[in-house]
């Protein structure tokens, strides 16, 4: 070992230039990775062809998502320098994580070119980067003289000549005349955010109209500041990106407009029109770009380039707009959904310029429906990796010895589960017994999922990406690999199981709690029941020990379910569906789904353990807990709905939520539909949900508002939530069974953590609905066009909004006329539509621009 | 910044997880003190000087160890210092080497007298106090003081559930667990004199983590002892 003084100047945080003076050892004990080298003898050698190919950093910036989804540049032949990585990072720090992880899992070789003696090429050398991998070149030319040695910088084009991977290559096209200013570099634009000359913020495209735009500006801590941007000031940048703005009118009017995202999924068209802040602005500079595949479909234009056809690309994403693509066989790309990555927008040319990514499958088919859906919420489908998979225990696992001596065994009692039917990931089970004083013991057994996902692990880690299970109209994506979902944690009847009990003692007359108890657990499931069995047995009322469970556990869960309400919980309703799948898994008939008093039965314990959960780890653990919370909801939208309902003669009071609970049990009319629809419009008006770590918000914000609960965690489903998996470390911990992982008393990594939850349960979210609309379009699409009778839900600017209760759809229809001067009706010729009056529609669904649509038109009203 | 600390088993400046920085050894660097060393490992560089033994005003039996810790302002590899003594963290250090050293010094030989010593951080690239620990323990044979044995010290670092030796100023700075896990030893012996280790946050250290920080220090230390003994069996053998 050689050391080296490196000496580089640097800019302190304040500002302040410095030298930083760091060393550098030059080894001569690192290996070559080749297997065909008689001299390095490394263990770790996957380099085996004649030809290697070493990237420089310009190939990595631009051939990455070429490489992720090719098995050209495979790891036999490919190597990656360490030089190019590191440069790489100084330009995109985003695309350098996802590259170390994408290169750990295929098991490429890095060559650690800066710390070797014969490759180290010095600091300050012109042109490092290039110099670096030219001097690797040269080094493996000597070492390995039998061996091809190839650089890979923008001349892949060439090496590929004649292959149809060549359509995936990001291509450069010449110049032209600028329709586009130049954007500002990021250095000046940094500088003048500074001053307070431009504003950073995040650029968002109205999904209506994409020459619409607005940018919200953070502010200080809570305070946000939107702008809009409309048509060519939008400069090129895309939905999502980061961007640099310039203020260039209408600033004095300093108002603050609510613009929520996402929130409303289209099944038609227009629903609701956002008004766009005052305040006009322009993109001087993009900051950080989205990176991003998208997906959609290609029309041919029939114009040629250097022997490519230019192709647009539509992506299914209306924010985004079209993508122009060379191809060089268009025909194969033709009727099928791809993926695109956008890899240049030059101020030239109108169309961002794009590559392809991948072919995901022909548009007609509903495997490639679902995966697109995936692909555009950003769940990972990727299969698990083999160290992940290697975490998992044998499949003919048995309790082993140790387990049954430091469990409590609860064989005996008699425990059931009552889930949808058809469930396959069964995470939760009851019992109740009576006690010999005459109380109620109650446990609730929670699949020990922690057991086998052990913190750290390459499960874990797998398992902390992934957040949730997604669950589809016809599919699901696991967030834990099958044997542990389907078999190993999941309590099937009739089989002994590791669990997590939390056993409650109750007085069964005031369903007061005497005694709560945790532990680990041995069930032994007597029944697995779905909702309408359990049902069924109840009402059969035979004497049998599990009827007699199931008619304790619901005596108690109907006080329980009381006292909550006595407390302000909220009885929200949501639409939703079920679908009857053909033998090709196409939505065949759609129907409300069909809740049974059981449903709330289950609903109701499984509340009371994550009540009882959350108080316990944070009484043990009051910084690094999860759990969940429920802000307040957005009153000025809940005072709009209130001041409809109260043109009608209806009431609404939402100042406390127990308030707003009683007002909705109020609301009573000969349309039993009504209360309904009043129900799901409050819940359009509340905040979302989120995992949060408990050092992030003082304790009075832990409120749980929809729930009344002073503090809530999600204890129940660890098979499909990392949520849960979290807390049950946390509990175990808190009740000295285990030490607590490293990881979990760091609050930085809790917290983003919890992020990324959030993130990908909206967006799991998201894509449920969207499956649901899907499949929603197939059955009309087999039915033919229907007619359905609706509920007037909103008037909007240019029409009404409706929605038709028996399947749960939801959409707006345009009409003649216009709105009433106390917009709670239509006018139209001389007919009135009132709110919350009945209507009869025609649904009929469209096919156009790759977009699959619902429409609804109006017939007649009723 | 954590993940970065190791980049396909080698750590930033090139070396793998139990490796040392290379350093030197100086001795007789002042003329005017007792004895004076400079100790330096990789860019970390420490001198110590020793004043005495002297004879002590009160004539009391057992003599005293005073211990000054000076730090140069252009010493950090970041910013210039601020701070250049008594700060919480060199006051709390000399409290600590005052202690070492009293129980490393044989009183017995050298009774009613008074050492006093100083410590000036020339260049701070992590480790300061273990390579503070070695200049001393150099500066004191050089002075001729009667010792017990050498004292040695080494620190480690712990990211990503792989422990390191001897951690850079760099890695001191990113976000783990545990940034400097210091130990001293008794260089023949094999005695610990001394653990100490700084912690982010509350989180905690666990048994199996000490155990293996621990064996790599002493590890260390045992490297350290074996450069410092070599040279002072090279400069001092007549």
């Amino acid at each position: 070992m050689e050391p080296v003084i490196v000496s580089v100047p640097k800019k302190s945080r304040r500002g302040n230039i410095f030298n930083s003076v760091r060393c550098n050892y030059l080894r001569n004990d690192l290996p070559c990775y080749h297997s065909a080298c008689n001299y390095c003898m490394s263990s770790f050698a996957p380099l085996k062809s004649e030809t290697i190919y070493i990237l420089s950093f310009d190939s990595l910036l631009t051939y990455f998502s070429f490489l992720e989804n090719q098995d050209f540049l495979a790891p036999s032949n490919t190597v990656f320098p360490q030089s190019s990585f590191v440069h790489m990072k100084k330009l995109d720090l985003k695309l350098y994580d996802k590259m170390k992880i994408f290169i750990e899992d295929k098991q490429y070789a890095v060559f650690p070119n800066e710390h070797h003696k014969e490759t180290y090429v010095p600091i300050n050398t012109p042109n490092r980067a290039n110099i670096a991998v030219e001097v690797l070149k040269g080094y493996y030319s000597k070492h390995l003289p039998d061996i091809n040695v190839v650089v890979i910088s923008n001349n892949l084009e060439a090496i590929l000549a004649g292959s149809p991977l060549l359509d995936k290559l990001p291509v450069v096209i010449s110049d032209g005349p600028a329709l586009f200013p130049d954007h500002i570099s990021y250095d000046q634009a940094f500088t003048l955010i500074k001053q307070g000359d431009l504003y950073e913020g995040v650029f968002h495209v109205l999904r209506e109209d994409r020459g619409k735009a607005w940018v919200s500006i953070n502010k200080g801590v809570r305070a946000e500041l939107q702008v809009s941007v409309e048509g060519k000031a939008g400069n090129r940048a895309i939905d999502g990106d980061i961007v640099a703005v310039k203020i260039i009118g209408g600033m004095e009017v300093e108002d603050k407009i609510e613009l929520d995202e996402g929130v409303d999924v289209v099944v038609t068209g227009k629903k609701t029109q956002k008004v766009l802040p005052s305040i006009q602005a322009e993109v001087v500079c993009i900051i950080k770009h989205k990176y991003k595949h998208y997906c959609g479909s290609i029309r041919r234009t029939g114009f040629i380039h250097n022997n490519k056809e230019i192709c647009m690309f539509s992506p299914i994403n209306p924010k985004i707009p079209e993508i122009q693509l060379l191809c060089l066989f268009p025909h194969l790309l033709e009727d099928k959904r791809i993926s695109v990555e956008i890899s240049s927008w030059p101020a030239h040319s109108e169309h961002p310029i794009g590559h392809m990514v991948r072919i995901i499958g022909n548009i007609t088919d509903l495997a490639t429906e679902s995966e697109v859906i995936l692909l555009e919420h950003d769940v990972i489908i990727k299969p698990f990796t083999q160290a992940a998979l290697n975490c998992l225990p044998a499949k003919d696992w048995t309790i082993p010895q140790e387990e049954e001596k430091s469990r409590l065994n609860l064989r005996d009692r008699c425990v059931a589960s009552v889930d949808p039917p058809g469930c396959k990931d069964i995470d939760d089970a009851l019992h109740c017994s009576l006690l010999a004083n005459g109380n109620y013991e109650i446990g609730v057994h929670i699949a020990d999922v922690t057991y086998f996902v052990k913190a750290n692990s390459s499960l874990d880690l797998e398992a902390s990406e992934r957040c949730t299970t997604v669950y589809l109209v016809e599919k699901r994506t696991d967030m834990l690999p099958g044997v542990l979902t389907e078999v190993l944690c999941s309590l099937v009847s009739n089989q002994d199981r590791l669990a997590f009990s939390v056993i409650w003692e109750i007085d069964p007359k005031t369903a007061r709690i005497i005694n709560t108890q945790f532990g680990k657990s041995i069930i032994h499931s007597r029944a697995s029941l779905s909702y309408k069995t359990a049902q069924d047995l109840i009402n059969a009322n035979k004497p049998d020990e599990l009827t007699q469970s199931l008619k304790r556990l619901m005596h108690i869960s109907k006080l329980l379910r009381q006292q909550r309400i006595d407390e302000g919980a909220l009885e929200l309703a949501s639409t939703e569906v079920k679908f009857e799948l053909d033998t090709e898994k196409q939505g065949k008939d759609i129907a409300l789904y069909q809740t049974y008093e059981t449903n709330s039965m289950v609903e109701e314990f499984m509340l009371l353990a994550n009540v009882a959960v959350g108080r316990k780890i944070v009484d043990t653990y009051p910084a690094y807990s999860i759990l969940r919370r429920h802000p307040p909801p957005k009153y000025p939208e809940l005072g709009v709905l209130a001041s409809k309902l109260q043109k009608l003669n209806y009431s609404l009071l939402y100042s406390t939520s127990s308030e707003l609970s009683s007002s909705l049990n109020h609301i009573k009319s000969s349309d039993h539909y009504l209360n309904t629809i009043v129900r799901m419009q409050v819940t359009r008006c509340m905040n979302q949900a989120v995992y949060f770590c408990s050092s992030e918000f003082d304790r009075l914000e832990y409120h749980h508002y929809g729930l009344a609960a002073q503090i809530y965690t999600h204890f129940t489903s660890p098979i499909r939530r990392y949520a849960d998996i979290l807390v049950h470390r946390l509990l175990s911990a808190s009740i000295d069974v285990e030490s607590l992982p490293d990881s979990m008393t760091d609050r930085r990594i809790m917290q983003k953590i919890c992020r990324r939850m959030n993130f990908r349960n909206r967006m799991s979210q998201f894509a449920e609905r969207t499956s649901a609309n899907l499949h929603t379009y197939l059955v009309f699409k087999n039915r033919g066009s229907s007619e359905e009778e609706a509920i007037v839900t909103d008037i909007l600017e240019f029409g009404v909004n409706v929605m038709i209760p028996k399947i749960g759809l939801e959409g707006a229809i345009d009409l003649p006329g216009n709105i009433s001067e106390d917009g709670i009706s239509w006018i139209m010729d001389d007919k009135r539509i009132l709110l919350y009056s009945h209507l009869l529609v025609k649904i009929e669904i469209s096919f156009e621009h790759f977009r699959k649509t619902i429409n609804l038109k109006l017939l007649k009203t009723i | 910044m954590s993940d970065e600390i190791l980049f396909y088993g080698l750590r930033q400046d090139g070396r793998r997880p139990s490796d040392l920085r290379h350093s030197s050894i100086n001795v007789g660097v002042i003329h005017s003190a007792d004895g004076s060393a400079c100790f330096s490992q990789g860019n970390t560089k420490v001198m110590a000087f020793i004043q005495g033994p002297k004879q002590n005003r009160f004539e009391k039996e057992k003599g005293k160890i005073s211990c000054f810790l000076t730090s140069a302002r252009f010493s950090t590899t970041g910013e210039r210092k601020k701070v250049i003594r008594g700060d919480k963290k060199s006051s709390e250090f000399e409290e600590f080497l005052k202690g070492m050293m009293e129980s490393v010094i044989l009183f017995e030989n050298i009774p009613h007298s008074d050492i006093d010593i100083y410590i000036s951080v020339l260049q701070d690239d992590g480790s300061v106090e273990s390579a503070a620990i070695n200049a001393v323990t150099l500066a004191l044979i050089d002075a001729g003081v009667p010792m017990k044995d050498f004292l040695i010290s080494c620190s480690c670092g712990y990211y990503n559930s792989t422990a390191i030796l001897d951690v850079t100023y760099t890695e001191g700075l990113s976000y783990s667990v545990i940034s400097e896990f210091r130990i001293a030893v008794m260089g023949a012996s094999g005695l610990v004199a001394y653990v100490n280790y700084e912690q982010f946050g509350s989180s905690k250290l666990s048994l199996e983590v000490t155990k293996e920080l621990m064996a790599l220090a002493i590890e260390g230390c045992r490297q350290v002892h074996f450069l410092i003994r070599e040279f002072c069996m090279k400069t001092y053998s007549y």
